[in-house]
């Protein structure tokens, strides 16, 4: 099973979108994917980056900050 | 530029609802009309325009120029704090950033102040409200008092009352991706569909209060009540402000009319920047990483300094 985290240091209204977002498309495309939400800002500070939300796909940081990706562009990071 | 939608609104309220000229359905009518087209017609343009001028500026650049400038970081920062885009939500990990990479503590407060509150849709409104000669005040009042604020937290011994964790935590090398120039539009294009797709609707009811107002609301009476208001008008506009987040830039369009109508141009600056740069939730995010007496001393200072600000303007115009 693979493992989706949206991570942020605090729960913003951007990393709320991009956690429903992802869900639905795990659910839609009924992937064998586990989606977390992750809130520390350590675990932002680990991937070296200072705008959230981050989206992670297995340990790989895929995009980071704002805009969020268009649910495309966010099929093709996550690689459906 | 915008006498077609005039014409449009003429036509609309006065030719095909037959409304009478001057009345207050009207006057109501048509002010909402013109407004609702003008005011998104500049958004789409404003907002477009300093995403594309921001995407040459992203944190992790300002955070590198910032760290080799230090001994003019705190004007830098805010200056770079009206280029640099920039969340709420990010605050704890830029300032994170900015501490590791020895940025002095003023100057991250600094940009702290600058960067929420030249944002987007607060000068498309004010751009396309009050025009361009307000808009490039504000911005450069708004340095000003990111700059003072920087300057005196500064003096307040800040770093006693953060955290240690931040001053431990490593970010590590930082990536700067490049952009192409499609990328930069597509980008900027994207970033008008995000802003306008969740504010769209307060401006347009901001605006229908405006028009309701602007077309109903006596001037005598906007007037008195700022008579009334007197010098505690500055004061507690920035005290309304900061319970509404930065979204509630949207509620300039509420304000237009009441400023043809009386309310003086620095109180309704004042009320913006307040909206912008001080902001509760901020606040409860920035608590992850400072004491609460910190948080008061920044809030204190920019309040102040924003109220200083807002008489200067009063002042002038």
């Amino acid at each position: 099973m693979r493992k989706i985290q949206v991570v942020s240091a605090s729960n913003c209204r951007n990393c709320e979108l991009l956690y429903e977002v992802v869900s639905t498309i795990v659910r839609k495309k009924n992937l064998d994917a586990k989606v977390e939400k992750v809130l520390d800002v350590k675990e932002v500070i680990k991937y070296g980056v200072m705008t959230t939300p981050l989206l992670v796909v297995d340990g790989e940081l895929k995009h980071a900050g704002t805009p969020i990706p268009s649910p495309q562009e966010l099929e093709e990071l996550i690689g459906v | 530029m915008f006498k077609l939608y005039e014409l449009l609104a003429d036509y609309l309220v006065y030719g095909l609802l037959g409304l009478e000229k001057g009345s207050h359905p009207a006057s109501a009518l048509h002010f909402f009309v013109y407004d609702t087209l003008k005011i998104f017609t500049l958004l789409v343009l404003v907002i477009f325009f300093i995403s594309f001028l921001r995407s040459y500026f992203p944190l992790e650049k300002t955070r590198r120029v910032l760290s080799k400038h230090r001994a003019i970081s705190l004007p830098l920062a805010g200056f770079l704090g009206v280029l640099t885009p920039f969340c709420s939500c990010s605050a704890v990990p830029m300032f994170i950033g900015f501490v590791e990479a020895g940025i002095p503590l003023g100057a991250a407060f600094t940009f702290l102040v600058a960067s929420p509150m030249v944002n987007e849709i607060a000068i498309g409104l004010l751009l396309s409200i009050l025009g361009l000669r307000v808009t490039l005040l504000y911005i450069a009042f708004g340095m000003l008092v990111a700059i003072v604020a920087g300057f005196l937290i500064e003096r307040f011994n800040p770093r006693e009352l953060i955290e240690s964790y931040v001053f431990e935590l490593k970010l590590g090398e930082t990536r700067e991706k490049e952009l192409s120039l499609e990328e930069r539009v597509d980008f900027s294009l994207s970033n008008v569909r995000e802003i306008l797709g969740k504010v769209w609707m307060y401006i347009v009811v901001a605006i229908g209060i405006g028009a309701f107002l602007h077309g109903y609301v006596p001037q005598n009476l906007v007037e008195s009540v700022s008579r009334e208001a007197g010098i505690f008008g500055v004061p507690l506009v920035v005290l309304l402000g900061i319970p509404l987040y930065s979204n509630a830039a949207g509620v300039l369009p509420v304000i237009q009319p009441l400023i043809e109508k009386g309310i003086p141009v620095g109180t309704a600056l004042a009320l913006m920047m307040s909206v912008t740069a001080l902001s509760f939730p901020e606040f409860v995010i920035l608590k992850q990483i400072m004491k609460v007496r910190l948080i008061a001393i920044f809030a204190g200072i920019v309040g102040i300094s924003i109220i200083a600000v807002g008489y200067l303007f009063n002042l002038i115009y």
